[in-house]
């Protein structure tokens, strides 16, 4: 590859360069963003350069981390890094992390937290390093152009701007200005051009796919069911949909009401999947806001329709930024892994303590939207849903305003407007409690082992206050999902 | 003659299976058909028996109908296929699910009035030693050769627990030699009958349950033969099947009057036409309306 630069000391040919270059050095923070998903080979190979210039007790602030950061656990161990803080922890990294593998607890963050924890300085970010699908020699980068063009760069914008310095890694170097620019070359400190940044077709690896379960599809069409009869959808709202399969198969009742009525969405939020690509296209939802691509075809689209908007997850879900997206949603649809007797959901933590999931958006949206809906099945695999107490409070019940399963609905008491709107057009609704205690007719409760000991992770809240502690525990509880 | 039942949908389920049988009330079906018959193989027909009959004991079969009052929802409308009765099985089976209070029994290749009425014996026997009202048990037939159809009249008036019958395309293609194009004038057949007899006409499962297209195709052409409903064998096909299945002007009609009527009568028991209406019956009536406004 040639490599060339309109300011050639911005340019360098490896990782290690890009780390001496930068002036990266022992205890500083270190950002990734995720957006490659699975896909991603950029965090670790930084890492490995980093260890390489014999750099250690680095803080990682990465926006999530998936299945194929385990390697980070070598980094950990070795003390490379010894501070994490991420949206989420899976498979052997979140087994490791439980079992005690860290000394300082990892800090767990809804997206809208993080941008305001490294704007307000309580994650001040030495060096952002952010994956590219393409940048141009001048240092303006995106993420919708090149071989392993992803969509949005949502959090690498973000961390652009909070960053001290920023480091784009890229496989894809223009020679010519890029037509479209997500991150501009002012905030672009260094271009590290690598073989590969990773692998686009991973990208809609780690969001839920779109389920063949049929129970899945019962609980898509109550919660259309809910939200058409009741005129809680209507011409004019907003939305977001989530990644989960429930959530995309909504998509496929919503689309045939709204075409028929000539109703549109004025726009979705948030992580942007093929259902609502579709949506934009077929014209029933008039713009996207796009903080997190989940489908390849992302890219091309954001390029191409002047609807489908590239936003930085500031924009998205900063408490402290009054015109964030999320406060504009009149309806929220979003999963859980548990939820309690008093609404609060857990989307990080199995049942039995494993670390599994990510907070993602979940809180900013619940707490933003006028109506948030969680959508799950009241039992998975013999596990109970609907819980006593949810092991790991991660959105408070606060927030929450009705639950759907493929039992039925449940709404809160203080939404009596609903509660009216469903008797009316004879939609039968539920009390939490009843669920409750139908799930436990079904399949009992299970057991939770007692927590205390050790936090090895902190919920925080938007704002920074620690929510839940996950504790320290021998048990890795085994895989799950 | 409009039948007094309803379901445009019924879902078969493996009684071999006991993840789908735990899931299987939800998928929206407006009756399940839990089977003996040709999804256990025969070396698993007891075990299987037995497996039903604790499901049927488990609180896993209220509907998931989002229709209807609060305060609870009703027990979705449960039939058991048993096996033949040309089987060694079927008097098993019957002493198996009977005493656990079903809605009815799908009883396939029915071909023989007088066997129906051994049927009956058999069924109301068991419905005495096990405290359950005499009649309780009723029974859709399923007509699946050539020589069922032909006595079909006699077969509907062989009890008074007939309420309805299903025509079983496999077989019938099998025991004839008919191809599925060539079906039309038995399944037309076999719809007259029962309407005659103002019972409840189904139509067969559809095989290819990823073909949603076709699902409809068929679904449509029985609607258009009179047939009241069809069953599925999967549950992604019972939406299309619900679709096509709208009611009727007449049994919305209908629908409408037996609901003010039961607001009259506030909780009783009335008779309709010389047809007793209970509270299920209302509830279900009640359902139909509101789902049909929806649309």
């Amino acid at each position: 590859m040639k490599v060339d630069a309109a300011f050639p000391d911005k340019v360098v040919r490896s990782l290690e360069d890009a780390v001496e270059r930068i002036g990266l050095g022992d205890g500083m923070t270190v950002s990734f963003h995720h957006h490659l998903r699975e896909g991603d080979r950029v965090l670790l190979a930084v890492l490995e350069a980093v260890r390489k210039k014999g750099i250690r007790s680095l803080t990682l602030c990465a926006s999530s981390l998936m299945r194929c950061h385990d390697g980070l656990i070598d980094f950990l161990r070795d003390g490379t890094v010894i501070r994490v803080d991420s949206s989420g922890l899976r498979g052997r990294l979140g087994q490791f992390v439980r079992q005690g593998g860290m000394k300082q607890p990892v800090i767990l963050r809804s997206h809208g937290g993080r941008a305001r924890a490294v704007a307000d300085g309580e994650r001040a970010i030495d060096i952002a390093f952010i994956a590219a699908s393409a940048s141009d020699i001048y240092g303006n980068a995106n993420g919708v152009q090149g071989d392993n063009a992803f969509g949005s760069l949502g959090y690498g914008i973000w961390d652009s701007f909070q960053a001290k310095k920023t480091v784009i890694v890229t496989d894809h170097l223009s020679q010519s200005l890029l037509p479209y620019i997500s991150i501009s070359q002012s905030h672009t400190d260094c271009i590290a051009v690598v073989d590969s940044i990773g692998s686009r077709e991973l990208l809609k690896a780690g969001a839920l796919a779109e389920k063949s379960d049929p129970l899945s599809t019962v609980i898509a069409k109550n919660v259309a069911t809910l939200l058409l009869a009741t005129g809680i959808a209507r011409n004019g709202s907003s939305i977001q949909m989530g990644s989960g399969g429930v959530s995309l198969k909504v998509i496929r009742y919503l689309k045939e009401a709204f075409l028929e009525r000539g109703w549109r969405f004025r726009h979705a939020v948030g992580g942007i999947t093929g259902g609502l690509l579709n949506a934009l296209e077929e014209g029933w939802i008039e713009a996207l806001m796009d903080v997190q691509s989940f489908d390849p075809a992302a890219a091309v689209s954001i390029l191409r329709n002047r609807n489908h908007h590239e936003i930085d997850v500031n924009t998205y879900a900063n408490p402290d930024n009054p015109s964030n997206m999320v406060n504009d949603l009149d309806i929220a649809i979003l999963s859980a892994l548990e939820i309690d007797l008093d609404w609060n959901v857990n989307v990080l933590t199995g049942s039995d303590g494993v670390l599994m999931g990510a907070i993602g958006g979940h809180p900013d949206v619940a707490e933003a939207s006028k109506l948030t809906i969680v959508v799950a099945p009241l039992i998975r695999e013999r596990i109970p849903i609907v819980v006593d107490r949810v092991r790991t409070v991660v959105t408070p019940g606060k927030d929450i305003d009705i639950f759907v399963c493929d039992w039925g609905i449940a709404v809160k008491e203080e939404r009596e407007d609903i509660r009216r709107s469903l008797t009316e057009k004879g939609i039968r609704f539920h009390t939490m409690k009843e669920l409750f205690e139908k799930a436990t007719r079904l399949v009992g409760q299970v057991n939770k082992e007692e927590t205390g000991g050790r936090p090895v992770a902190w919920v925080q809240d938007r704002r920074g206050r620690v929510l839940s502690e996950i504790y320290e525990s021998e048990t890795s509880g085994g895989e799950h999902r | 003659m409009i039948t007094p039942y309803l379901w445009r949908s019924m879902l078969y389920v493996p009684a071999n299976r006991p993840s789908r049988l735990q899931k299987c009330a939800r998928y929206g079906a407006d009756a399940l058909i839990l089977d003996l018959e040709d999804s256990v193989p025969d070396s698993e027909k007891a075990e299987s028996r037995l497996l039903l009959k604790q499901a049927l004991k488990e609180p896993i079969w209220d509907s998931a109908e989002l229709y209807g009052s609060n305060g609870g929802s009703e027990r979705v409308d449960l039939f058991v296929r048993i096996n033949a009765m040309r089987t060694r099985y079927w008097r098993e089976d019957l002493e198996a699910v009977i005493p656990e209070e079903i809605f009815g029994l799908k009883v396939p290749k029915v071909e023989e009035p007088a066997k129906v009425e051994e049927l009956d014996h058999a069924i109301s026997r068991i419905e005495k030693a096990s405290g359950i009202e005499e009649g309780r048990t009723k029974l859709l037939l399923s007509i699946e050769t050539a020589k069922g159809l032909l006595q079909l009249s006699a077969i509907c008036a062989a009890s008074a627990r007939v309420i309805g019958v299903g025509f079983g395309s496999e077989d019938f293609m099998t025991d004839t030699g008919i191809d599925r194009d060539n079906l039309r004038y038995a399944r037309m057949q076999m719809t007259l009958v029962v309407k005659a007899f103002g019972l409840y006409a189904q139509d067969s499962v559809y095989p290819a349950f990823s073909d949603l297209e076709g699902l409809k195709q068929e679904t449509e052409e029985a609607k258009r033969m009179g047939m009241d409903g069809k069953t599925a064998i999967h549950p992604n096909q019972i939406e299309t099947i619900h679709s096509v299945f709208q009611p009727s002007d007449a049994l919305l009609e209908k629908a409408g009057e037996i609901c003010r009527m039961a607001e009259a009568e506030n909780g009783r028991v009335f008779n309709y036409h010389g047809e007793m209406v209970d509270r299920p019956i209302v509830e279900r009536y009640r359902r139909l309306l509101q789902r049909s406004r929806e649309n």
